[in-house]
């Protein structure tokens, strides 16, 4: 028993040495969570305050209340519409170009018709959508200044102030840099052999090659939490905020994860063993969960297809469970949810030292 | 030329006999854009549950506007219950993150005139999800107040025009981008790692010392990847027709041609990625970093120039000028909704060839200048 | 066909690289003169990290000297490196096969890159096999090859090329007995055929057995060059290792005999 621990100890330690020296095998792992958290958090986070045109053709009383109403229409995270031009060939020239996706124009005889007109860049039904509501949220403040007595909604929230979507999404893409980092450098570890023709010698083991797997795993796991910095660094800039107690609470879903995935990993590697196939496979699987299972927006509110997909998908429930609790939407993890993600890093674990197991049979009989 | 075939040949038949390779480099790109495509229509539907505490026929009406409304991707709710015992359980649950309680005494207070209100609970983990059910429930009141006979008829009227003939769905605006995507992907990563491949196995010093040259080189390996690439778009593009009901039927040799211009200067990149790395290692992640973020900026870049105004969106907007890529996503997604083309499309393709060309040239350069291998060979 | 004089003409050659973090200048060869006649083998001899590798390089345009005088077949392979291609051939220290295709398959995706015409493709691969004793292989995958198989389709892929100038990096690096005489043979045969040979090694047997012209060198510059009994001569009497009149090798050849162990 105890040779087996320093055989484990001793494979740890020659996994964390190649990753010193190798920084590339970090490196790479690191880029991948945080370009693309930050590109999304740029792109996807931009759309808050809608930049628009408004061009009041009207000049009165009437037409500014509704310019007014224009720049007050709110959303529960803030401003609709943020009114970047009010010149009428201006807007015109950009609403063509696609620089702005609306122009909103009241007309002279606003005060007679009633009616404003909009223009709109329609570049796809998803933001024209979204636009179309924002003027209709205008349309019912602007009529119920008038009106007292409309149909209101109250909105209720669970907490206060809601999560931004970037801290939203940062904090995913923490977790996913951790299983990804976990699985990714695992397997890499452990594919160094095979690409290095040293397999036979770590096959030849007497205490078998079960222990090169629990090896990879293990390094990867602990390296995983250092692969993550970077994309925790990029989440913080975009404004993810987390406690420390809700940090403690999510690393008790997301810890056995990351041991989980870092299991994933050499299994992946002990089957497609070399680097070319590995890493194309646990990357796009990580980014498709990233953006499908969770990461992005809550299972709960996809589409039926992807929900139904993702209850036969790990990488959901990873996100699904802990980020309630990082966001303090949960009070503490559910103990079948604790159980169930320590009981995948056993089985992850166990698989792993079973497919270095069989891989070095495999190595042996071939005999290369 | 026959060298190239030659080559071609080669790299197909070690694919034929070890094919676990080819597998993956087909079924992973296509995975990534069906998982991305499954959710594509995440903000054109949002799930809710009500909880009908009024159950009369006006708040009936409320629930027949709720899931009458639509536009053309689809309805705007998925009502998963208006039972509310059920709503309140789900709710709680989890299960769903956004319930809706009419109460009771709704609809006679809608029938005395009095402030009638819904109440709409949220579970506000992601502000995107907050403002989405926020926009629905604003256009749902707007709506069935219409329908009432109390609503003066002096409300403010909405009179659209619309730049482009029709709406680009945004199945359409995604699916095509997922397409070129694949063929990005598929570009960069086969002739990447087919070129890395051959130093990683130590067969590239026979094949810089052919007298055949570089360049039959390069083309053997653009060869051999195209024939692959096609297989993963054309599997792409069934996928894309399953979950998206993407018009496929709709691309003609237009957007033959900017698959086509979209895949070489993909395999441009995966030529001098391949020359100037030689190892799939680093070679991979960096090759998929290229695409993914040619996909979410290039791909979105004529929906992202709305928004560019000030602050990073700007910068990064900035730099699809740099990256000609964009205008080739929008010639696709044009064709495929049947509208007139959009502009700066030709400069767009030439100067994407361009910059394949100069990365070509300066990859068969750097294997002319600087033919290093590793020690011993 | 104009047969050069000297099939290999360096003069003083230097090269230059840069190792280490500091990424300090160094010599892998320091004035270094070598010439290769043709009907001759010519060894280079030198330990590991010599240099040897890095004067083929040299040869073959891989490595542009920073120095010195370079041409082969007359023609230099800095600028010329093209025409040069077409009349050389090398073995690599390291075989290049691909493991998935089979000897046949290797030696016609050769033939074919390196421009051999489809008519002569298929008499010359056939007789490249039979010349390194791999016909009964032919179809079977390399890389279910022995290490001396291997080593013997690399010899076999440049030996079909029919080259004016062979050159062979490290030729029986960890081959068996039988697989290195049969290599042995092919190259004197090159010879005889009146082709120039260039073969590296750090086997003293081995240059001892084929070299007609021997340059030592060490540490990236020339030692000492000559034939056998130049070199032999130059050592003192009192220094010379006895030598059995029977080798070592004559004994294991003739206790496990001569045949191929495919
Ligand atoms: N590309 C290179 N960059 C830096 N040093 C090199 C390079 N190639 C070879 N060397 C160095 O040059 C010396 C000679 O190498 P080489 O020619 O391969 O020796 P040999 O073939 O005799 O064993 C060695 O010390 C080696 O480390
Ligand atoms: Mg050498």
């Amino acid at each position: 028993m105890l040779t087996h621990l320093h055989a484990l100890a001793a494979v740890f330690a020659r996994n964390l040495r190649i990753a010193w020296r190798r920084p590339e095998l970090l490196v790479q792992t690191m880029a991948v969570p945080v370009v693309v958290l930050a590109l999304a958090s740029v792109i996807f986070g931009a759309n808050d305050a809608w930049p628009i045109a408004v061009v009041d053709e009207a000049e009165t009383a009437h037409s500014r209340q509704f310019v007014e109403t224009v720049t007050e229409t709110r959303g529960p995270t803030g401003s609709y519409f943020r009114i970047v031009e009010t010149e009428a060939d201006a807007a015109a020239e950009l609403l063509h170009a696609g620089r702005l996706q609306l122009v909103v124009t009241v007309p002279a005889d606003f005060s007679e018709t009633g009616a404003v007109e909009i223009a709109t860049y329609n570049i796809n039904s998803d933001a024209m959508k979204n636009v179309r509501l924002r003027v209709t949220t205008t349309a019912n403040a602007f009529d119920g200044a008038t009106n007292a007595h409309q149909v209101a909604a109250i909105i209720d929230r669970v907490k206060p102030v809601d999560v931004p979507r970037t801290a939203f999404m940062g904090g995913s893409a923490v977790i996913l840099a951790l299983l990804l980092g976990a699985a990714m450098i695992a397997a890499n570890l452990y594919a160094v052999d095979s690409e290095h023709r040293t397999e036979k010698e770590i096959a030849l083991t007497p205490l078998g090659s079960y222990v090169a797997g629990l090896g990879a795993a293990a390094a990867g796991f602990v390296l995983a939490a250092v692969a993550a910095i970077p994309t925790a660094l990029v989440a913080l800039a975009f404004g993810t905020r987390v406690g420390m107690q809700e940090l403690l609470l999510a690393a008790a879903i997301v810890l056995p994860a990351t041991a989980a995935a870092a299991g994933v990993g050499v299994v992946v590697a002990a089957y497609l063993r070399t680097h070319r196939m590995i890493q194309p496979a646990l990357i796009m699987a990580a980014l498709g969960s990233y953006f499908a299972s969770g990461g992005f927006i809550s299972v709960s509110a996809l589409p039926p297809l992807a929900r139904a997909i993702n209850t036969w998908w790990p990488p959901s429930y990873v996100f699904e469970w802990s980020n309630p609790l990082l966001h303090g939407f949960a009070d503490r993890p559910g103990l079948t949810e604790v159980a169930a993600v320590v009981g995948a890093a056993v089985v992850a674990m166990a698989l792993a030292a079973l497919a270095a197991q069989r891989a070095g049979h495999r190595t042996i009989n071939h005999g290369q | 030329m026959h060298a190239a075939l030659a080559l071609a040949k080669k790299d197909l038949l070690v694919s034929f006999r070890a094919p676990l390779f080819v597998i993956i480099s087909i079924v992973v790109p296509v995975a990534f854009t069906f998982l991305y495509a499954i959710v594509v229509h995440v903000s054109t539907t949002a799930t809710i549950a009500i909880a009908d505490e009024d159950q009369t026929p006006h708040s009936a009406d409320f629930i027949a506007v709720m899931s009458q409304m639509h536009n053309s991707d689809g309805d705007y709710y998925e009502i998963l219950t208006s039972d509310p015992d059920q709503a309140r359980d789900m709710y709680e649950g989890a299960d769903v993150g956004a319930m809706l309680v009419i109460p009771e005494g709704f609809g006679r207070s809608v029938d005395e005139g009095e402030d009638p209100a819904v109440t709409l609970s949220l579970v506000n983990i992601n502000a995107d999800g907050t403002k989405n059910q926020h926009l629905r429930i604003e256009e749902a009141l707007r709506q069935f107040q219409q329908t009432l006979p109390s609503t003066p008829p002096d409300r403010l009227a909405i009179l659209e025009s619309t730049e482009l003939e029709r709406d680009i769905p945004v199945s359409v605006y995604l699916g095509s981008a997922l397409l070129l995507f694949a063929a990005l992907y598929a570009g960069i990563v086969s002739v990447g790692v087919s070129i890395a491949r051959e130093w990683e196995e130590r067969t590239a010093k026979a094949l810089v010392l052919s007298p055949s040259g570089h360049a039959s080189l390069v083309a053997g390996k653009w060869a051999a990847a195209a024939i692959m690439s096609v297989v993963t778009i054309a599997v792409t593009l069934a996928a894309l027709g399953w979950v998206l009901g993407y018009p496929w039927h709709m691309l003609s040799w237009r957007s033959a041609g900017v698959l086509a211009i979209v895949w070489i200067y993909g395999a441009a990149l995966g030529t001098l990625l391949g020359v100037k790395l030689r190892r799939a290692l680093p070679l991979v992640p960096v090759a998929v970093l290229i695409a993914v973020a040619h996909f979410l900026v290039s791909g979105y870049e004529s929906y992202i120039r709305g928004f560019a105004h000030g602050g990073g969106v700007e910068l990064l907007w900035a730099s699809t000028h740099w990256i000609p890529l964009a205008p080739l996503f929008d010639v696709v997604r044009f064709e495929v909704t049947s509208l007139p083309q959009p502009e700066g499309a030709i400069v767009a393709a030439l100067g994407s060839l361009l910059l394949a060309a100069a990365a070509v040239s300066f990859a068969v350069w750097k294997l002319t200048k600087a033919l290093r291998f590793t020690q011993g060979q | 066909m104009n047969q050069p004089q000297v099939a290999v003409d360096v003069t003083e050659v230097t090269v230059e690289f840069s190792r280490g973090r500091k990424r300090e200048p160094f010599r892998a060869l320091d004035r270094v003169d070598l010439d290769v006649r043709p009907s001759e083998v010519s060894c280079l001899l030198g330990p590991n990290g010599s240099g040897k590798t890095t004067l083929m390089n040299v040869l073959t345009g891989l490595v542009t000297p920073s120095s010195g005088r370079v041409r082969v077949l007359d023609l230099d392979p800095a600028t010329q490196r093209r025409d040069l291609l077409r009349r050389i051939a090398l073995v690599p220290q390291e075989t290049s096969l691909y493991p998935e295709l089979t000897a046949r398959e290797n030696l016609t995706f050769h033939a074919r890159y390196y421009g051999m015409s489809a008519r002569e493709q298929r008499t010359r691969i056939d007789e490249a096999l039979e010349l390194v004793q791999l016909g009964a292989r032919a179809d079977d995958r390399a890389g279910t090859f022995s290490g001396g198989m291997q080593r013997r389709l690399a010899l076999g892929k440049a030996l079909m090329m029919r080259p004016e100038l062979l050159l062979l990096d490290e030729p029986t690096l960890g081959v068996d007995v039988q697989s290195r005489e049969a290599i042995w043979n092919r190259i004197e045969d090159v010879a005889r055929e009146g082709r120039a040979v260039l073969l590296t090694t750090n086997y003293m047997e081995e240059a001892q057995r084929l070299g007609d012209q021997i340059t030592i060198i060490d540490r990236g510059v020339n030692v000492v060059r000559g034939n056998l009994n130049e070199l032999t001569s130059q050592v003192p009497e009192v220094e010379r290792v006895e030598v059995p009149l029977v080798s070592l090798q004559d004994v294991f050849l003739h206790f496990t005999g001569r045949g191929l162990r495919n």
